[in-house]
C-alpha cells in the first residue's frame, strides 16, 4: 500500500511538472507567450487540484493543449515533433493524473498493484503519444509517394495496439 | 435494463478533447494536434474494449456478532470480480462509539486473479451496547476509472457489545429466599447443613440424624435437625426512560445508564454465583428487553446481552405503550427487586412503590452520576441533561428538578423502599440486612 500522502503528492507533482513542460514547449515556439501561459495554467492548475472531479481538470487539460499549441505552427522538423511529443505526453499524464485524483477517495491508501497498472497504463499512452509524433516526423521528412507505407505504418500500429488491449482484457 | 456501470467525467473529459483535437487536426493540418490527441483517443478505444457490463455482488460480514465492551470485530467486505473491474474503494465508517482502523473508514483494494476482492476495517467497541457500523458505501472501477460503478444499497451491520460488569460483592443475605436449593438458610427447618436444633425423636425421623450422645445422656431418643438451604430471585429493573450525563472515554465519565448498566452486571455476576436465580427488565427503553429468571452460568450471559441491548427511550407513543405494559407485569412473590435508576422519571419510582406495598423487597439504587448530582456540573451537561439551551436558565431548571428527586426519594423510603447510591462492592448490604430483619420480625396479624 502506498500512503495516501504519498500518492496524493506524486499525482499533484505529476501534474506540475505536465505544466512545466507545456510552458517549455509554448515558450520554445514563442517565448514572449510564457507569462500569459504562465499566469493561466497557474491558476487553472489550482482550480483543477482544488476540485478534480469539477470543470477545473477539463479547463485545465484544455489550457494546457491551447498553451502548448497556439504560439506555434505545423511541426516540420524533427525537434518541433519532439516537443509535440512531450505536450502529448503531458496533457495525458495530467488527465490520469487528475482521474486518480477524481475517483480514489483523498484519504485511502492506494494498493501497489493499482499504482503499478496505472503506471503501466500511463507508459503505454505516452508511447502513442511518441509513436504519432514519429509517425508524423516520418511524414514531414520523407517524399510523398512514402505516404502509403507511411499510413500502412500507422494502421499497423493501430492494430498492434487494440491487440494488446485485447490480449491484456482476456488476461485479467 | 441498463448496465450500473456507468461513464465518468474523465471518459468525457478524454472522449470530447481527443476528438475535437483529431478533428482540428485534420481540417488544420496541424500534426501536433494529432499528436497530443491520439492518447486520448486510444485511452477511450482502450476504456470501451475493456469495459465492465456485470454487476459485482456485495458482501459485508462481521467478525463476530457479539463482541465485549473494548472488543475488536473485523468489518469484511468482499466483492466478486466481474470482467472489467480493476479497483474496488470503500467507506466503511463507524458509529460515535466504535472506532475504526483506519478512523476515516476509507479502504480500497485492486482486483486481482482471486474471485473476490477483499475490503476490511478494524472497529474497536468502546462502549456496551448496540453498535451500528455503516452505511457502507463500495464503488468500483474499469480501467483508467472511464466507468464507475456504485453499490445502489447502504448496508449497515449491528454488533451488540455486551457491557464488562463491574465490581460487587455482598455479605448480606436476601430477605425472601424460596427456591428449592441454593446457598441462603431458608426460615423454615429442613434437609440442610445448618444446625437448628436437637429435639426428641419424633416419628418419620431418619435414622441417621440421632444425636447419640444426647441420647444416651437423657436416655431418649433425639434428633439433629438443620434449616433448609434456599435459593432466592432477584429482578433487576433497569430505569432506561432517561440516560443523564455523557460517557467520556478520556476522562471515564460516565452516564446514568452506563453506571446502571455496570451496577446491574456486577450484582447479576454476584448473585448468580452464590446459585440464586437473576432477572432482568429494562423499563421504557428504545426496545422490550425481558430476561426471565433463572439460575445457571450461562444466566449471566443472558442478562449481559439483555444489557447490552438497552438503549435510552427516543419518546415514541410505541415506547410508552410498551412501558406501561412492563409496569402490569406481575413480578413473582418473594424477589428481591434492584431498581437502578437516576431518579429522574416518575413512573419506575412509583413502580418500586407498589411493588413494596405488595410485599416485595425493593431496592432503588441510584445512578445518577456523582458530577451531575453536585452543583459542579458542567453547563454542557446541565444543558443536555434539562434540554434547555441557556445555560443560567438549565441550572436553575436542573436545581428545581434535583430538589425535586430529593423529596421523592425522602417519599420512597417513607414507603419503606430504601434508595442507595452506588458505590460497588457491599453496596446493597446494610438495606439487606435491614430487610431480612423485618422479613423474620413477628407480625401482627388482624383476625
Amino acid at each position: 500500500m502506498i500512503r495516501n500522502r504519498t500518492w496524493h503528492r506524486a499525482m499533484v507533482g505529476t501534474v506540475l511538472v505536465a505544466d512545466v513542460v507545456i510552458l517549455l514547449v509554448g515558450g520554445a515556439a514563442l517565448p514572449g507567450f510564457l507569462p500569459f501561459a504562465l499566469v493561466t495554467l497557474a491558476m487553472a492548475t489550482w482550480w483543477a487540484l482544488a476540485r478534480p472531479a469539477g470543470w477545473g481538470a477539463f479547463t485545465l487539460v484544455v489550457i494546457q493543449v491551447l498553451c502548448a499549441t497556439a504560439p506555434g505552427g505545423a511541426p516540420t522538423t524533427l525537434v518541433q515533433w519532439a516537443l509535440a511529443a512531450a505536450a502529448g505526453s503531458a496533457v495525458i499524464l495530467t488527465h490520469l493524473a487528475l482521474t486518480l485524483l477524481a475517483s480514489w477517495p483523498a484519504r485511502a491508501d492506494l494498493p501497489r498493484a493499482t499504482a503499478l497498472r496505472w503506471g503501466g497504463h500511463a507508459a503505454a499512452l505516452v508511447w502513442v503519444a511518441i509513436g504519432a509524433a514519429l509517425l508524423g516526423a516520418l511524414a514531414t521528412t520523407t517524399p510523398l509517394g512514402w505516404a502509403p507505407w507511411i499510413a500502412a505504418i500507422g494502421l499497423g500500429l493501430i492494430a498492434a495496439t487494440v491487440w494488446q488491449v485485447r490480449v491484456k482484457t482476456r488476461r485479467s | 435494463m441498463s448496465s450500473p456501470w456507468r461513464p465518468t467525467r474523465a471518459l468525457g473529459r478524454a472522449t470530447a478533447i481527443g476528438v475535437a483535437l483529431l478533428t482540428a487536426s485534420s481540417f488544420g493540418g496541424r500534426g501536433d494536434l494529432a499528436v497530443i490527441g491520439a492518447p486520448l483517443v486510444a485511452l477511450v478505444v482502450w476504456a470501451a474494449a475493456t469495459r465492465p457490463t456485470a454487476v459485482p455482488a456485495v458482501r459485508s460480514r462481521l467478525s463476530t456478532a457479539v463482541g465485549r465492551e473494548g472488543d475488536t470485530v473485523t468489518w469484511r467486505v468482499d466483492v466478486t470480480t466481474v470482467p472489467g473491474l480493476r479497483d474496488v474503494v470503500g467507506h466503511l465508517p463507524g458509529d460515535r462509539w466504535a472506532t475504526t482502523t483506519p478512523a476515516h473508514g476509507h479502504v480500497a483494494a485492486a482486483a486481482t486473479s482471486g474471485a473476490t476482492v477483499p475490503m476490511a476495517v478494524e472497529a474497536r467497541i468502546d462502549r456496551w451496547g448496540v453498535r451500528r457500523l455503516g452505511p457502507v458505501q463500495v464503488g468500483g472501477f474499469s480501467d483508467f476509472a472511464a466507468f464507475a460503478w456504485t453499490l445502489p444499497e447502504q448496508r449497515v451491520e449491528t454488533v451488540a457489545s455486551v457491557p464488562n460488569p463491574g465490581v460487587f460483592t455482598s455479605s448480606a443475605p436476601l430477605p425472601h429466599p424460596v427456591g428449592l436449593v441454593g446457598q441462603h438458610r431458608s426460615t423454615r427447618v429442613g434437609g440442610g447443613t445448618e444446625l437448628a436444633e436437637i429435639r426428641p425423636f419424633r416419628t418419620g425421623d431418619r435414622l441417621r440424624r440421632i444425636h447419640w450422645p444426647v441420647s444416651l445422656r437423657t436416655g431418649a431418643l433425639h434428633v439433629t435437625t438443620t434449616y433448609a438451604d434456599q435459593d432466592a430471585e432477584v429482578r433487576l429493573v433497569l430505569d432506561a426512560i432517561r440516560d443523564l450525563g455523557e460517557r467520556d472515554l478520556e476522562t471515564g465519565r460516565r452516564s446514568s445508564l452506563d453506571v446502571a448498566v455496570e451496577a446491574a452486571g456486577a450484582v447479576a455476576a454476584h448473585y448468580l454465583t452464590t446459585g440464586d436465580r437473576v432477572g432482568l427488565s429494562v423499563l421504557g427503553g428504545a426496545g422490550v428487553v425481558e430476561v426471565p429468571a433463572i439460575g445457571g452460568h450461562h444466566q449471566l450471559a443472558r442478562v449481559l446481552l439483555g444489557l447490552g441491548r438497552a438503549e435510552p427511550s427516543r419518546g415514541t407513543v410505541g415506547e410508552e405503550r410498551a412501558l406501561r405494559a412492563q409496569l402490569r407485569r406481575s413480578i413473582p412473590p418473594g424477589a428481591f427487586v434492584v431498581l437502578l435508576s437516576a431518579l429522574v422519571s416518575a413512573e419506575p419510582l412509583a413502580h418500586a412503590v407498589r411493588l413494596a406495598r405488595s410485599g416485595h423487597a425493593v431496592v432503588v439504587v441510584d445512578t445518577l452520576p456523582p458530577e451531575l448530582a453536585g452543583p459542579e456540573a458542567t453547563d454542557d451537561a446541565v444543558c443536555s441533561a434539562t434540554g434547555v439551551e441557556d445555560a443560567r436558565l438549565a441550572r436553575l431548571v436542573w436545581r428545581l428538578r434535583l430538589l425535586d428527586r430529593e423529596r421523592e426519594a425522602h417519599q420512597c423510603a417513607i414507603a419503606g423502599v430504601p434508595v442507595i447510591a452506588w458505590r460497588g462492592a457491599g453496596s446493597l448490604d446494610s438495606v439487606l440486612r435491614q430487610a431480612a430483619r423485618r422479613s423474620r420480625a413477628p407480625r401482627v396479624a388482624s383476625r
